[in-house]
């Protein structure tokens, strides 16, 4: 597994990170902010390293998000053990903006000027996420598959999703999947124009007073592979993809049913598919934006589709220490899931002073030490896309 | 990596396509078969200076009929785009005789886009430049890639499966690979892949720098899929997208593939400018059966363009019960097609 958030870069930095209650939201500097009603965000630090060695010229070309899918890329091959892409069947990444500050770069150079403009071919080219896959293919000298899902903040866990479902049925036994979004103004601006992003710089999931969700970035990538596959190459798991399920919400196109009916359905399918009940869950990573709508129906979800049992069951909002990484969330959060699994701690949903009435759930409010064979990671989109993955440990047995 | 047909198990029950031929399926073909002259505009930029060169398109013409889309509050403020895929979708789904509420969960959605609604991510970054205190909190939502896709699903009670793939327009490989997944995961016996694409100015301005007579185009394809169906075409055969990231590896990538075919009529990308079509070209030389070129009659609708070319060959399949081959070439991957 592979991470880059502004929690930081790489497993560890992100572990700890988590362990300390951490929050990395920081004013914005990356474009001007002055006439937005929130002014802060959860960035990173990119590093100087050049990940794109073999292909210098072009790097100059990159994008900001996709330097840091390439750095977890990077990460994941390396504590897989591989020395690069050979051996993996496809490419699976989920990106809600994709390259948007490159569109942007493009867009102010074309209203600029009456005439074509020297740098717009190369602006427009490198704009298409996938031409910015295709370096990342072409850096590791790799041919097979690259697919691009794009269904906005659910994207990064359709890709780890839609990665189990081709293991599953035989059309790849090795695959590279995860997600990715970096900053941009237009996407920020947008949910600003929203109302959706916390005046107050501070996302605070499930507490009665939030007032809105923070932005951040990041990247995530896992390798997910057959356990044929992995015994093939004497490869050591780290714990079972176990489950994945997904429903469209036709409520609204930005806001979600109330009820939280389609994540009740995928959380249902998941369990159902996974092999256990809602109460063998040990933890679950919420999308829990800090939104007002997003986290009430949420919780509604959580508490009709666990009844009795929700209430033993710890749920924590990552995205109150990192922000909202959009297209790369679900990815990120699987990724914290399998560190909780691996680490057996359940990292904080911070800044909750109180909670909302409608959590019923052991709002876990802090890091802590907790023993658990399963974890369920929620996502949900713009759009309606609603998304959950399941992970075990090893010994927890995948069904 | 080498071309394989993989058999694929995977009936076209119904095709819709919207097009600057119009918005029926069957102005799209017989423009295709008749060759016909589809009339160009040239769009004036909505923001910034005056445009000083050339840049032409071929749109939809005028408002969809108002009997291809189903009445939503969705598509009052929908893009064009979404209503596209709507009219599209309604009438894949009128030719395979199936209505979409009877499919209800049964049914996924799989949207293509390469460019995808860039019209409304135009407006909404013009606006933030003109007022940037001030931009419009109704447009940003349909900025995101999967928004017509949302809409589509919301307009047919598509409650499961939907999602969007983004990327050049032969990534429909993929969604055809995912659709076949899907089914044999029994998460749905159906499947509408819809491919789509608007155009405005920003669009066709950055087509035209890769070639100033390429013309932009749009629309959309619908493509109902589902276990075969006698009496119905069906995929029977798919190479998975071969990656190439040089010339040279495309033109051996497209040789591999043309080789592949088989025999009977081939529908290809060509667009009738001989320094973009010339790879394709070379690859196909020795082809002998009967060609088709849409994107040389419509313009090059990107993201769309290749589900345009599987309904025509779907057409030509029931029609002449002939196996029809599509080649599919990109940038960084070539693909091929087999629908008999």
């Amino acid at each position: 597994m592979g991470i880059f958030s502004p929690l930081g870069l790489g497993w560890r930095e992100n572990e700890t990170s988590l362990r300390a209650n951490r929050t990395a939201f920081r004013p914005v500097t990356l474009f001007d902010v002055s006439h937005r009603i929130a002014k802060t965000a959860a960035s990173v630090d990119l590093p100087e390293d050049n990940v794109f060695p073999r292909l210098a010229r072009k790097a100059a070309f990159v994008d900001r998000g996709t330097i840091m899918l390439m750095h977890s890329i990077r990460e994941c091959l390396s504590q897989a053990r591989l020395t690069n892409m050979s051996g993996i069947d496809a490419m699976i990444i989920g990106t809600s903006a994709g390259a948007m500050p490159l569109g942007e770069d493009y867009f102010r150079h074309a209203v600029a000027s009456e005439n074509k403009r020297p740098g717009q071919l190369r602006r427009v080219d490198s704009y298409m996420p996938h031409r910015q896959m295709a370096l990342i293919a072409e850096e590791f000298d790799w041919r097979g598959p690259v697919t691009l899902i794009s269904n906005a903040c659910a994207s990064g866990a359709n890709a780890i999703g839609h990665a189990l479902g081709m293991i599953r049925t035989g059309r790849a036994k090795r695959v590279l999947a995860g997600g990715y979004d970096a900053l941009a103004d237009l996407v920020f601006s947008g949910f600003d124009s929203l109302k959706a992003l916390a005046p107050s710089g501070t996302p605070r999931p499930f507490d009665a007073a939030r007032d809105g969700l923070a932005i951040g970035e990041g990247a995530s990538v896992m390798l997910i592979e057959s356990e044929e596959a992995a015994t093939e190459r004497k490869g050591e798991a780290l714990a079972a993809l176990c489950s994945y399920a997904s429903a469209t919400d036709l409520h609204h196109l930005t806001q979600p049913d109330p009820a939280g009916s389609a994540a009740v359905t995928t959380m249902t399918n998941a369990c159902r598919s996974a092999g256990i009940e809602p109460s063998q869950i040990g933890y679950i990573n919420s999308h829990g934006t800090g939104t007002p709508h997003n986290d009430v129906a949420e919780a509604n979800a959580i508490t009709q589709w666990a009844g009795a049992a929700a209430a033993s069951i710890p749920v924590s909002s990552t995205k109150s220490a990192m922000g909202h990484l959009l297209g790369g969330a679900g990815a990120v959060e699987a990724s914290i899931c399998l560190m909780s699994l691996l680490g057996q701690w359940l990292p904080g949903s911070l800044n909750v002073r109180e909670a909302d009435p409608a959590v019923t759930f052991d709002l876990v409010r802090e890091f802590r030490p907790s023993k658990l064979t399963h974890a369920l990671t929620n996502s949900f989109g713009f759009g309606g896309t609603n998304a959950t993955l399941i992970l075990s440990t090893l010994e927890g047995g995948a069904s | 990596m080498k071309a394989t047909l993989h058999p694929m198990n995977l009936g076209i029950l119904g095709t819709g396509a919207v097009t600057a031929a119009g918005w029926r399926t069957e102005d799209f073909i017989t423009a295709c078969l008749e060759n016909r002259d589809i009339p160009l505009n040239e769009p004036a930029r909505t923001a910034g200076l005056p445009r000083a060169w050339k840049c032409q398109t071929r749109n939809v013409p005028g408002p969809a009929p108002a009997e291809l889309l189903p009445k939503s509050p969705r598509l009052r403020r929908s893009s064009p785009l979404t209503k596209f895929e709507v009219a599209a979708a309604m009438q894949a789904f009128a030719s395979a005789g199936l209505k979409p509420e009877e499919l209800s969960h049964r049914l996924g959605i799989i949207q293509v886009l390469q460019n995808g609604c860039v019209q409304y991510s135009v407006r909404f970054f013009a606006e933030l430049q003109v007022q940037p205190e001030l931009p419009s909190p109704l447009i940003f939502p349909e900025t995101v890639f999967n928004a017509p896709a949302s809409h589509l699903a919301q307009c047919i009670v598509a409650s499961g499966m939907v999602t969007t793939l983004i990327g050049e327009p032969n990534h429909l490989v993929e969604a055809a690979f995912t659709a076949q997944q899907w089914i044999a995961e029994d998460l749905i016996d159906f499947c509408l892949i819809v491919t789509s694409e608007e155009m405005d100015w920003m669009t066709a301005e950055a087509l035209s720098y890769y070639h100033p007579k390429l013309i932009a185009s749009e629309g959309a394809a619908a493509l109902l899929l589902g276990r075969p169906v006698s009496g119905k075409p069906s995929l029977t055969g798919l190479s998975a997208l071969i990656a190439h990231h040089h010339p040279k590896e495309r033109t051996d990538a497209l040789l591999e593939l043309a080789a592949s075919a088989g025999t009977g009529a081939l529908i290809d990308h060509c667009c009738g400018i001989e320094c973009i079509d010339q790879p394709e070209t070379s690859a196909w030389a020795d082809w002998r059966g009967p060609r088709w070129s849409p994107r040389r009659v419509l313009g090059d609708s990107l993201g769309a363009s290749a589900g345009l070319q599987w309904v025509l060959a779907s057409h030509l399949a029931t029609v002449q019960r002939a196996s029809v081959a599509i080649s599919m070439p990109g940038s960084a991957a070539s693909g091929l097609a087999v629908i008999r």
